[in-house]
């Protein structure tokens, strides 16, 4: 076999996996960069092995490879940047005592994960109100005059904020339930 | 069971998140527990993402390839800079027949050969057995690619992290073991391979029969006698044959850990792989002393780090959750 077609056989395998490696990385990583520069390196090394670009098999060592790069990258931060994180206390909620349940205790790290997701997805000021009444357990009326709102207003931000809250949580509950 | 990391992943995909929370996702996407579950939920997001497609070649992924080209060449042009002039073009050819040989031989054999991708997760060793009859332990972390059916003029599987291969014997059908930096061929033999991905040292050591070694870089090969343990270095792409005592090469199959002459890091990495913990340290604050330690099998953390910390003096350590957290005295 002549490089030419070496060559070619690399670049329809490049074509085909190439993009997936890279969104896959950058949706995790959410860094298009750093997604780039994972895809380029685990490409470089599998123009070395040709034994690799067998249909089934490419694609099972190329999850591998972008899962291990993705996992190293994140390792190797965690390290540099020893944060702390915040514990949301789920137990201040009274509104979601309706779901306690043995699993939520198994499942606890992942709950207070799907809560925060949901206070991320919320607009600002509604996340603000809510952090505010929930967890820093201010009154309406003090919120109302910190934030510069009307009682009503306040009310009604944490009104939408728990119907988020209770729209992701149910989702996932549905899903391990059934 | 686990939907809940099916939807942490779509809902974190699907959201524009803070610094701060992304972090927080990241931790727990790569911490130990529940890993298996987690891999599932990024596997089902793989499947999802979308692959490329040939009618349309997208600017960027026309670039992207241009910029692989380029490493590519400069990976090549770093080997062959380490050939003396008189082996330069030799070596160009016998890579180029090399590839294509095997090319052709996989391509051969490999129309309906259903790989079976095993995986050893964390604190766990597995026992395998593939069609031919060879006997595998495969490391915790370690994953080893292999058909469904032998079918072909080779037995090839494909090896990263540690394993201990006991090969049943066929002359005619010679047992490969590929990995990222090198290939060991073997006939009827027991050997033990070290290829874990974040370590630069490479070793395989041969415990009985023969086998030959080969670097996917270069043309060089080794040829192991029983005990000889062959060591390469990728960074500083030295190799070296040592005599490593056989039953410090083959603990980790009893379950035991055994150092020699090693920094606490390379230390940590290892236990790492062992226990489900994950060591968390400023890389400065550890020394480049080397130590030599020895435990027996179903020794604790705990066990583990008190004696390493008693001998070291100087760092003292807390378990937290899944997290080892080390720092100076």
């Amino acid at each position: 076999m002549d490089t030419e077609l070496y060559k070619k056989e690399f670049e329809e395998i490049f074509i085909q996996h190439f993009p997936k490696v890279r969104t896959f990385a950058a949706i995790l990583l959410k860094s298009e960069q750093e997604a780039e520069d994972i895809a380029q390196d685990i490409f470089v090394k599998l123009w070395e092995q040709p034994d690799l670009w067998e249909k089934n098999l490419v694609r099972n060592y190329l999850y591998t490879m972008v899962k291990n790069h993705i996992f190293n990258r994140i390792k190797r931060k965690n390290i540099e940047s020893k944060y702390l994180y915040s514990q949301i206390n789920s137990h201040s909620l009274t509104e979601m005592e309706e779901f306690k349940d043995p699993l939520n205790e198994i499942y606890h790290e992942e709950l207070q994960l799907l809560l925060k997701l949901a206070l991320e997805q919320m607009p600002d000021k509604r996340r603000q109100v809510f952090e505010m009444s929930r967890f820093m357990h201010l009154s309406n009326h003090t919120i109302a005059e910190k934030m510069d709102l009307s009682i009503r207003t306040v009310e009604q931000h944490i009104y939408l904020a728990l119907k988020d809250l209770k729209k992701i949580i149910l989702i996932a509950l549905f899903f391990i339930k059934f | 069971m686990g939907n809940y990391f099916n939807k942490i992943i779509d809902l974190f995909v699907k959201t524009d998140v803070s610094a701060d929370f992304q972090a927080e996702f990241q931790k727990w996407l790569t911490a130990e527990k529940f890993s298996e579950e987690k891999d599932s939920a990024l596997k089902s997001l793989w499947q999802k993402t979308e692959e490329g497609n040939f009618a349309g070649i997208s600017s960027q992924t026309q670039q992207s390839l241009g910029e692989v080209h380029k490493k590519i060449k400069q990976r090549q042009r770093k080997v062959n800079i380490r050939f003396l002039h008189f082996w330069q073009v030799s070596a160009a050819c016998l890579t180029i027949a090399l590839l294509s040989t095997l090319y052709f031989a996989i391509n051969k054999k490999s129309v309906n050969a259903d790989l079976i991708e095993q995986y050893t997760p964390i604190a766990e060793i597995t026992h395998l057995t593939l069609p031919d009859g060879t006997q595998v332990q495969l490391n915790s972390t370690a994953t080893l690619f292999y058909p469904e059916q032998f079918t072909g003029e080779t037995r090839s599987v494909y090896l990263i992290g540690e394993a201990n291969f006991k090969v049943s014997k066929n002359k005619k059908q010679p047992f490969i073991v590929k990995s990222n930096d090198l290939q060991v061929t073997a006939l009827g033999t027991e050997f033990n391979m070290q290829v874990y991905p974040g370590n630069p040292i490479l070793s395989t050591t041969l415990l009985s029969g023969s086998v030959e070694v080969r670097f996917n870089n270069m043309t060089t090969t080794h040829i192991l006698k029983p005990n000889e343990q062959l060591i390469y270095n990728k960074q500083t792409k030295e190799d070296a044959i040592n005599y490593p005592d056989i039953g410090d090469i083959t603990a980790w199959q009893r379950g035991e850990l055994v150092f020699k002459s090693v920094t606490l890091k390379e230390i940590f990495t290892v236990l790492e792989r062992k226990y489900p913990y994950t060591f968390v340290y400023a890389l400065n604050s550890l020394k480049d002393d080397k130590y030599m330690f020895r435990f027996k099998e179903k020794t604790s953390l705990e066990e583990v780090m008190d004696i390493i910390i008693g001998v070291a003096g100087n760092i003292r350590y807390s378990i937290e959750g899944d997290k080892c957290y080390i720092s100076p005295l």
